[in-house]
């Protein structure tokens, strides 16, 4: 799932090793010309969001340091370190487990333990309110035999860690697995002719090794968990999200929510900065050139079931226990007799607009890739780095941005589509770029370079040569971001022209009233469809993995 | 009389139904190097990780000293044998600085800053204590893990192909080196190769593996010389075979009647080992050979010559001694080379 993953791998590889096998000569106008654009483009919001702010002048300082914010602060730190220390600690036994043991069914589970990545957070969110909520199901079903009233409070802090971390340990589980995987098993076996016990070696030596895949992991998570808008607002936990949501509808004045929207972005920021501070001196890289044994396959014994039941309940909790809630409501709502037709129309809007994005992201990321990848200079790779704003600005943030931009400066576009499109892009450039890019990184330039003797225009090798070799990447790409639009939901409900309804927004428009029956059919139907690239996302990794 | 370090016994090893170790005997004395010499997937490395205890055999023991530490029930971990390794691409810890890669295996506290520095002056590597591994050439990585390996005075050291990965003009430099620094610290040690000049180069005795099996265990010099099969023959050095026959106490042979010395009864069949500088070679117009092949060497020419049963042998001529294909030649055996010989069972059909 280098894919999925790609995208701070990326911020690793980028450190270093600028540009292996750049080119000397200076990239074509058709290259440099529209990745300049489109860094450019996406760093609109943030250059508008900082004038608004400071646009305000002494008093903004007032609305910063209130009480108020630094309680939003505490609580949104809180639930990031929450969400985050869980999935490590969930993650790295799995990861173990699945890459490194005799365990049984051990494909099995490396695929089921990933699948929560398709659920979005708000179709979570309401699974835990329906399922712990105050009169939820497990409430339900414990009055009759014991007289149950109160389960202890699900809103809040414990609701919304339990549903982020059901949602985003995967992204720590991939990485780790990657990396349990390609781990020299000569660094183990040195350790130990040098001593070391098997505890000890992990401790020193496997462990350090892991260090960039666990952080590398526990960025994404955080940040997701920074950036989560539904699962924070129908848990009514107010973190920094779920308050600017507040403020921009509650208030005229939009300089508190910009205000609060760049305090986010600043500790979206430091988070980035962390992650890369956390590397240090040291390069990690398998040393061994191809051929190196497998690594040992630790023999469990009598762990042997204990571990597979752990693997069990992560999956019953994370995948069938969501999937099984909202299997009952849907058959709620047939009984009820929902309307399917609102449906059907939200799912076509969902695949709509999640196919335009994917073709209009993965266009702006080729030239942006390309330039990066064999064009290397400190240019080049500044406009790259540009485009990884999506990273630091959550959706909300874009598409509060957007909105202020579009109905004050650009109102022809305000309220369509393309808009809506454009924020797509600057949130999920950075992912098709990842893509791209760490496919790029595998054609040698020796080819192209063969191509352009055997007399090919350096077009003509794009075309020819470069593209055919990294297509699949490129799908791989466009799958992440189709499936990561198709799950988005501020930007759509902020930006979307009115009466376009999409599978999110019905899902959202549904759970924030409790009408759980009709959810259930939408939320049912978006899982469905992300499964399609999530699917192409599992058999590219197993293809590449038996390469 | 020496104490051995290292004693293999029966040592065998399958993976699956491949056999990768059969029965493998070796000793090493202490503070005696032993090459392992074999083409790749011989199981010279396999037999490695036996020793360091990172596999487990199906069969055999392994002593380090005079302590068992695999064998019948025995199966001490690799952390517990005092056994260093060197790995092919040198398995640093790419998260530690030099220092700390060195001090790794080290117990805490006692002078531990001392042996560390101890060691970087053996390997001449002072002063680089806080790089990081990939701060560092080849030459001086490799310096890094024999010097990690040899901090705790491991009883013996394994290096598993550690030139394999250096360009070859650096190679014979830094095989110097590590030789020589091998020795001055006294260690006992076990080095896999497959390339045979450097077996020669480092090994006190050579041993040479072929399908899991130690074909020859032996002074460098027999193992040329002397080989013990038609394997070690062809593999150590170029070697061709003369079909022969025992007749009247000699081998006949195309070439002439070659001294025998051993008793066997005639007509048994006899495969007798030709090393190119076996032979001399003039131009004769009823010579018994004519030259199929030469190939320009430098000092030499190497000229392949096919014989009147239409087998063929090469011989070495000095530069000055150019012929052309074609040439029909008189072959003389040069003096001074005890004939090397196999008896041709059907069983022994295994070699080309």
């Amino acid at each position: 799932m280098a894919v999925i993953t790609g995208r701070t791998s990326n911020l690793i590889a980028r450190l270093g090793r600028a540009g292996r096998g750049a080119h000397v000569s200076r990239p074509p106008a058709i290259i440099w010309l529209p990745a300049t654009l489109v860094a450019v483009a996406v760093l609109l919001p943030l250059v508008y969001l900082v004038l608004r702010t400071l646009g305000v002048g002494g008093e903004i300082w007032e609305l910063l340091f209130r009480a108020r914010t630094f309680a939003i602060l505490g609580r949104t730190v809180g639930l990031v370190i929450a969400v985050t220390g869980i999935s490590i600690a969930i993650s790295l036994p799995l990861a173990w487990l699945t890459a490194r043991t005799d365990l049984p069914l051990q494909r099995m589970w490396s695929v089921l333990t990933v699948l929560p990545l398709v659920i979005p957070s708000y179709v979570a969110g309401f699974i835990v309110v329906a399922a712990l909520g105050p009169r939820g199901m497990l409430q339900q079903l414990l009055a009759v035999p014991f007289g149950l009233e109160r389960l202890p409070e699900i809103y809040g802090f414990p609701g919304a860690t339990l549903t982020i971390t059901m949602v985003t340990f995967p992204y720590v589980l991939i990485t780790l697995q990657a990396a349990i995987r390609g781990l020299d098993p000569c660094l183990e076996e040195a350790s130990r002719s040098l001593g070391h016990g098997p505890w000890d070696t992990f401790r020193r030596v496997t462990l350090p090794q892991l260090r960039p895949a666990i952080a590398a992991g526990a960025l994404l998570v955080s940040l997701y968990t920074l950036h989560d808008f539904g699962a924070v607002s129908l848990l009514r936990y107010e973190t920094f999200t779920w308050a600017i949501y507040l403020q921009y509808q509650t208030s005229f004045d939009r300089t508190a929510a910009a205000a609060l929207s760049l305090i986010l972005v600043v500790i979206a920021v430091v988070i980035l900065f962390t992650e890369v501070r956390t590397r240090g001196r040291a390069q990690y890289h398998r040393s061994s050139v191809g051929g190196a044994r497998p690594p040992a396959c630790a023999q469990l014994g009598r762990w042997r079931w204990p571990a597979f039941g752990f693997c069990s309940l992560v999956v019953l909790l994370s995948l069938v226990m969501p999937m099984s809630i909202l299997g009952y409501w849907l058959g709620r709502g047939v009984a009820a007799g929902e309307p399917f037709q609102v449906v059907w129309s939200s799912a076509l809007n969902s695949g709509y607009v999640a196919a335009l994005a994917a073709l209009a992201i993965v266009v702006a990321a080729l030239p942006v890739a390309i330039l990066a990848v064999r064009y290397a200079s400190r240019i080049s790779s500044l406009l790259e780095r540009a485009t990884y704003i999506g990273f630091a600005l959550p959706g909300i943030v874009i598409a509060l941005a957007l909105v202020f931009f579009g109905a004050n400066y650009a109102t022809p576009i305000y309220q369509t589509l393309g808009l809506l499109i454009f924020a797509y892009v600057i949130l999920f450039l950075p992912q098709a770029i990842g893509a791209v890019r760490s496919s790029l990184l595998q054609v040698s330039p020796r080819v192209e370079e063969a191509a352009r003797s055997l007399g090919s225009t350096s077009w003509q090798v794009l075309g020819r040569v470069t593209l055919p070799m990294i297509h699949r990447g490129i799908l791989a790409g466009a799958a992440l971001v189709f499936l990561t639009t198709l799950k988005e939901l501020p930007a759509t409900l902020i930006l979307s022209p009115i009466g376009f309804k999409t599978l999110a927004t019905s899902i959202w428009s549904a759970t924030s009233e409790a009408f759980f029956a009709r959810a259930a059919v939408p939320a049912l139907l978006l899982i469905l469809i992300a499964s399609v690239p999530m699917a192409i996302i599992v058999t590219r990794e197993r293809r590449e993995q038996h390469d | 009389m020496t104490k051995i370090a290292v004693r293999c016994t029966d040592l065998t090893k399958n993976f699956g139904r491949t056999p990768a170790v059969q029965g493998v005997n070796l000793e090493v004395e202490e503070g005696s190097f032993l090459a392992l010499l074999g083409p790749s997937g011989c199981g010279k490395t396999t037999l490695l990780r036996l020793i360091a205890g990172f596999e487990m055999p199906d069969r055999g023991t392994v002593a380090v000293g005079e302590r068992i530490v695999t064998g019948h029930r025995v199966f001490v971990p690799p952390e517990k044998r005092r056994v260093g390794i060197v790995f092919q691409d040198y398995a640093l810890f790419t998260h530690l600085d030099v220092a700390a890669n060195i001090g790794y295996g080290l117990p805490k506290g006692t002078n531990r800053q001392e042996r560390v520095q101890e060691m970087l002056s053996l390997v001449g590597l002072k002063g680089l204590e806080l790089r990081m591994p990939h701060e560092l050439s080849g030459g001086e990585q490799q310096r890094v893990a024999l010097a990690r390996a040899l901090a705790p005075g491991p009883e013996v050291l394994l290096l598993d192909e550690p030139f394999s990965n250096l360009d070859a003009d650096l190679r014979a430099r830094i095989r110097t080196e590590v030789k020589g620094i091998l020795a001055y610290a006294g260690a006992t040690v076990i080095f896999v190769t497959h390339d045979q000049e450097e077996a020669f180069f480092i090994g006190d005795r050579v041993g040479v593996m072929n399908a899991g099996r130690l074909e020859q265990i032996d002074l460098p010099e027999a193992i040329f010389h002397r080989p013990a099969t038609p394997f070690v023959a062809q593999f150590v050095g170029t070697a061709d075979f003369l079909a022969g026959e025992v007749q009247d106490k000699a081998i006949a042979t195309e070439l002439g009647r070659l001294s025998l010395t051993q008793e066997l009864p005639n007509g048994t069949k006899i495969k007798v080992m030709v090393r190119p500088d076996f032979i001399d070679i003039r131009p004769k117009a009823d010579g018994a050979g004519i030259i199929v092949e030469r190939v320009f060497q430098g000092i030499n020419y190497l000229y392949r010559v096919q014989l009147p049963s239409g087998a063929t042998i090469q011989c070495q001529q000095h530069h000055n001694r150019s012929y052309s294909v074609d040439t029909r030649v008189g072959i003389k055996i040069n003096p001074g080379h005890n004939p090397v010989y196999f008896i041709d069972r059907v069983e022994n059909h295994e070699w080309r």
